[in-house]
């Protein structure tokens, strides 16, 4: 299952309601929405925000292969941006050191199964593996 | 769709999803509130990172300010994600 979102944050509301119809027509119990919302919202505002000359919409598509969920997003025409070699997150840092950013990465990686960063011919392909316990 | 109530003694409502989206409308509407604060998480049901950020940035003011700041009645998904962030370390939840 694919579709293309606009490349803004009000974007986010239509791929959670993307990922509910996935999870329904796979028969997937709703409460793997909030993993899932949370991987696809990381790396869509990540790909919103870093990719700022990126002109075309950003493709999502979820394919499922038993309990294992495979979620992939496609940003074309753009700079390349290793997601995979974001610095790790210091969990320890104190809040007086804390900001708003920096957190998102370290979520999906927390969440996700795998990550892989792929670049070819300007298109950003970021694919995450996730199993879904029954 | 999300949603915050401000009700008796402090206590401000968080309802529904706080995606990146939300916590930027949400944004000016907490920076108007001030303490002491208890964020009644109830019916939060969602929250990433972007939601994360506008909870460090409540905290950091109220903070500042001389005031307490607690999150109660989180969902378990939710406190899962403070959990993950090392949030529950330095914030007052209960």
């Amino acid at each position: 299952m694919e579709r293309r979102f606009p490349r803004e944050l009000r974007s986010l509301e239509a791929i959670h309601e993307f990922v509910a119809d996935f999870l329904a027509a796979n028969r997937l119990a709703p409460s793997h929405a909030f993993d899932v919302d949370l991987i696809l919202e990381e790396l869509f505002t990540n790909l919103v925000r870093h990719n700022t000359d990126g002109a075309h919409d950003i493709a999502v598509a979820l394919d499922r292969d038993g309990h294992d969920l495979t979620i992939r997003l496609q940003d074309f025409e753009v700079e390349a941006y290793d997601v995979t070699r974001a610095p790790e997150f210091d969990v320890n840092q104190p809040m007086s050191h804390r900001r708003a950013g920096g957190m998102g990465l370290h979520l999906v990686r927390q969440i996700a199964d795998t990550i892989r960063y792929q670049y070819a011919n300007r298109n950003s392909t970021i694919t995450v593996t996730k199993r879904l316990e029954p | 769709m999300f949603d915050l109530r401000v009700e008796a003694e402090g206590i401000v409502k968080f309802s529904g999803r706080l995606d990146a989206s939300a916590a930027e409308m949400a944004h000016d509407k907490l920076r108007a509130l001030g303490g002491p604060m208890t964020a009644d998480f109830s019916e939060l049901e969602y929250i990433s990172s972007a939601g994360l950020g506008l909870i460090i940035e409540i905290y950091k003011r109220l903070v500042s300010q001389g005031q307490s700041f607690r999150i109660v009645n989180l969902t378990p998904k939710v406190r899962n994600i403070f959990a993950y962030a090392g949030l529950d370390k330095f914030l007052r939840i209960e």
